[in-house]
């Protein structure tokens, strides 16, 4: 199953982890721009989530290549070119050859056509590297191999050197794909990634190695065939995302920090209210606003003091010179009108007031004050008017001591007194000049009682009071333009952090969400890993068991340990039922099968896009009952995969003829001069007429027996090879496998298969039977079946016709 | 003597402390199978007359058509037995429990007549 898929349904069983991060630990693993968009919400990913009861279905394998044909010259041990013929389609081939034979070379051509190098180049010297040319041919060296690939046909890779190059990598590699352009190098075949990974090339060197390599290797090997990298991909892709959604956070708190230590420094209230705020990890951002832009004014300080100095001033110039003025003035009208004046001339009117009574009531007489003058109208007339202006004088002496009061008043009110802002030092600094200042206040507000003294200390005093509050104001003044200085930076810097921190505060929800999703997928890494790694365990096992066959080395489970430098493969041995722990009691033989048990399940993954496993020289080392294990295993293997084992040990294709697994076997052998040769030296129809023929040579079989079983063997033997004619040209052409077993499979019947290896569909097949070997052949297929082969008809004459049937076939001759 | 006969043997050598007794189980056992293919083909009308094994097992895979299985444990059978029994330069004796596989492998070949 996908892994995506497989993760999802993983996750969906998984309540502790909310919907979001789900969804980012899928984005994670599909990549780095799906984890973008679900981030930046620029589209929701609806992510692919597996219907439960899809669990255990198999998910249909993508096209698949098979190995048509090499074709090698000038390259290490072949001079001249040798082609190898493979039949594209699953089935065991073995290439048997001498040591020295040529098929090594063959092995690591075709390696190197597909991959660029070999295993066997990658830890060896220059001197091995340089002499990869073969000496006895002049000029290019090629490769060329051919591929079928389902859907597409047959792909041409193809990889020469110059005639003057020593160097093995100086290559011009191409592709050609059916009818389309030869494209330079091998990645137009998107296989890189899956040569690596899948590894359908192995050597018996490479067997070896990847056990002996160290524990991570052999994580890294099944790790990256598991898909399991994009586990790997996702946690540090989330992590990177979740650094980078952070590290505004991170870069806050540091900033925070700086912007407090250097608010703590500065003497200034709001510097050190900032700095109180910012101490917290998740500072008030409003309150810091507020102070930076001065909504909320600070009182617990000497700012409000300084501020009250500043504006602190003395009475106006004018108003205290008026008021002393005014004063004075007003003491100096008084004085003219005169208070004394005043009272004897009320006196005297009042006499006079009484006189004009008594003249009024009792008319003219002589004045009884003063005896001398009448008291007469005229005197009356005279008297009233002298008292009308005697009234108005005093009005205006009692004006004058209203003015008087009321200049005092204002000379006592322009002596305020001293205000609450200079009872104490706001600052040591400005000690002295507050000092001053409030001494001339001090001397300013201790007014005499004396209206002349009261007019006379305003003109003194106001003047002293005056300069010391001036003095005073620009020591404030300049107090304040200091710390204003020392606060307005870190002012503009509150205000820029508090917008900063609301931003990034808005995005911590997310900033959680990936944390859970990277928690989730880090948790969740070593079981995910293992139960995907399960199949491939469970298939070691399994090949084990076959290979093993004589070993008291019992293979447990694999799995998956640790994570980065300490990742490793434990691989559970037990020997005689006692745990072995390690691979230490395994024998080269043992540890060879063991591997080939590891990775012949890897190199036949369904998703691997290569149909075909390529195995050099696996038997080396092998026990003899080892040795028909694994043509069992590879027979197994066989059945839908092209395997194709090189071999110099004549056991392998000796147990596989034995065995009768179906298996191609051919031979390499070499002549003088690099001359290398590949034969056909068995395939499964030469078997069956082989045995055929045998029968009918076996003088000790009795005839019943033979004329009955004759028919079935020569039909094996023809079924076999159209069979072959069939797979081989349809996969060619481009056709999915599974297309052509239905094909193969709704066509039971022995005609049929034959009328589809010549001409491609079910025909009639008259017009072929003219030739009367092939009428005969066919009635012996398929009418002796059941009944036997008739007396009339000659075995070894059965045979041969069969024999020129297949040959016929194989050649794809329709007349 | 029958094919059951020949395998109880069998079983008996290996089970004893004989020096070479897996290969003398591996003889017996092969006699039994030798027995048991000529008593199946027998069965499905092709006596065996005095032909060769590979004759016989080439008859038995067109006899047993209907069952895979059976004509690859015959095969196998056959294929493991003659190693054990004959003397290779390269190969060692077999092993007790190799010989035990074999004589198993027989028993089923020989367990469906």
């Amino acid at each position: 199953m996908d892994l995506l898929q497989w993760v999802a349904q993983r996750i969906d069983q998984d309540a502790t982890l909310t919907e979001e991060a789900g969804l980012l630990v899928l984005a994670s693993l599909q990549g780095d721009q799906d984890l973008e968009a679900l981030l930046t919400g620029s589209h929701i990913a609806p992510t692919p989530v597996a219907e439960p009861h899809d669990a255990a279905a198999v998910a249909p394998e993508p096209a698949g290549a098979f190995l048509k044909s090499l074709a090698v010259q000038g390259f290490r041990g072949i001079g001249q070119q040798v082609t190898v013929e493979l039949t594209p389609q699953p089935g065991l081939t073995i290439i048997a050859g001498r040591n020295g034979s040529g098929k090594s070379s063959l092995a690591e051509a075709l390696e190197v056509a597909l991959t660029g190098t070999t295993y066997r180049w990658k830890n060896k010297a220059a001197q091995w590297k340089e002499h990869w040319r073969n000496l006895h041919h002049e000029g290019a060296a090629n490769i060329v191999v051919q591929v079928a690939e389902e859907g597409i046909g047959v792909t041409r890779i193809g990889c020469t050197w110059d005639a003057d190059t020593n160097d093995v990598t100086k290559t011009t590699s191409w592709v050609q794909r059916p009818g389309a352009k030869r494209v330079a190098g091998v990645s137009s075949l998107g296989w890189s990634g899956a040569l690596d990974t899948y590894r359908p090339m192995m050597s018996y060197d490479e067997l070896g190695g990847m056990l002996e390599a160290g524990p991570s290797t052999l994580y890294d090997a099944l790790s990256k065939a598991l898909g399991l990298e994009q586990i790997a991909d996702g946690i540090a892709r989330l992590e990177k995302r979740h650094k980078a959604l952070k590290s505004p956070g991170d870069a806050l708190a540091t900033r925070r920090r700086t912007l407090q230590a250097e608010a703590s420094v500065v003497d200034d209230e709001r510097a050190q209210q900032a700095s109180d705020l910012l101490k917290k990890a998740q500072p008030d951002s409003g309150a810091l606003r507020a102070l930076a832009t001065g909504v909320i004014l600070v009182d617990n300080g000497p700012l409000a003091q300084l501020r009250a100095l500043e504006l602190l001033t003395g009475p106006p110039a004018d108003e205290v010179t008026n008021a002393a003025h005014n004063l004075s003035r007003a003491v100096g009208d008084m004085a003219k009108a005169g208070e004394a004046e005043l009272a004897r001339n009320a006196a005297r009117l009042d006499v006079r007031r009484h006189a004009l009574r008594v003249q009024e009531q009792f008319g003219d007489m002589i004045c009884p004050v003063c005896a001398g003058a009448h008291l007469d109208q005229t005197w009356a007339e005279t008297t009233r008017e002298d008292i009308a202006r005697r009234s108005r004088e005093l009005e205006a002496l009692e004006a004058a001591r209203a003015a008087l009061e009321r200049a005092r008043t204002g000379a006592r009110r322009v002596v305020s007194p001293r205000p609450a802002s200079l009872d104490r030092d706001p600052l040591p600094t400005l000690a002295q000049a507050v000092t001053q200042a409030r001494q001339a206040w001090d001397l300013w507000a201790a007014a005499p009682e004396g209206d002349l003294d009261l007019s006379a200390h305003l003109e003194l005093y106001w003047g002293e009071l005056d300069t010391a509050l001036q003095s005073l104001r620009a020591a404030v003044a300049q107090e304040l333009q200091h710390r204003q200085d020392a606060w307005t930076p870190i002012a503009t810097k509150v205000a820029a952090f508090s917008a900063d921190w609301d931003a990034w505060s808005s995005t911590t929800a997310t900033v959680g969400d990936v944390a859970a999703a990277t928690k989730w997928l880090k948790t969740n890494d070593t079981r995910l890993k293992n139960e995907r790694l399960l199949p491939i365990s469970d298939a070691a096992r399994k090949a084990w068991a076959m290979l093993r066959q004589e070993s008291n080395v019992d293979l447990g489970s694999l799995t998956l340990e640790g994570a980065a430098t300490r990742r490793r493969v434990s691989i559970e041995a037990t020997v005689d039922g006692r745990d072995a722990g390690a691979l230490a009691v395994m024998s080269q033989g043992e540890l060879h099968a063991l591997a080939l048990a590891l990775f012949l399940p890897r190199a036949s993954m369904p998703e691997s896009p290569f149909r075909f496993v390529v195995l050099d020289d696996p038997v080396q080392a092998m026990d003899p009952a080892k040795v028909e294990g694994l043509v069992q295993l590879l027979a197994e293997l066989a059945a839908t995969r092209q395997v194709i084992v090189l071999s110099h040990d004549d056991r392998l294709p000796a147990a596989a003829r034995r065995a009768r697994v179906g298996a191609r076997i051919l031979e390499v052998t070499r002549g003088a001069g690099s001359t290398v040769s590949v034969s056909d030296s068995l395939d499964p129809a030469k078997r069956y007429l082989d045995d055929a023929f045998a029968l009918v040579l076996d003088v000790g079989l009795p005839e019943e027996t033979l004329r009955r079983t004759l028919p079935g063997m020569l039909r094996f033997a023809v079924e076999s090879a159209a069979r072959d004619v069939v797979f081989d040209r349809r996969l060619t052409r481009g056709d999915a496998l599974a297309d052509v077993e239905e094909l193969w499979s709704t066509h039971p019947a022995t005609r049929e298969r034959v009328s589809l290896a010549i001409y491609g569909e079910v025909r009639n097949l008259d017009d072929w039977l003219v030739r009367g070997y092939r009428k005969f052949a066919l009635g012996v297929i398929t009418g002796g079946m059941h009944s036997g082969l008739k007396n009339t008809a000659d075995g070894k004459d059965a045979c041969r016709a069969v024999e020129n049937v297949i040959t016929d076939l194989r050649a794809g001759a329709k007349q | 003597m029958n094919d059951a006969t020949l395998l109880q043997q069998a079983q008996s050598v290996l089970d004893g402390n004989a020096p070479q007794r897996s290969r003398m189980a591996s003889w017996l056992a092969r006699s039994a199978l030798e027995e048991a293919v000529h008593s199946r083909l027998e069965q499905r009308g092709r006596p065996a007359g005095t032909a060769s094994m590979r004759s016989l097992l080439s008859c038995f895979e067109v006899a047993y058509l209907d069952d895979p299985s059976l004509v690859e444990s015959a095969q196998n059978a056959w294929v493991g037995l003659s190693n054990a029994c004959h003397h290779h330069a390269f190969q060692l004796t077999p092993t007790t429990a190799e010989t035990q596989q074999l004589i198993d492998t027989v028993r089923r070949v020989s367990n469906r007549a």
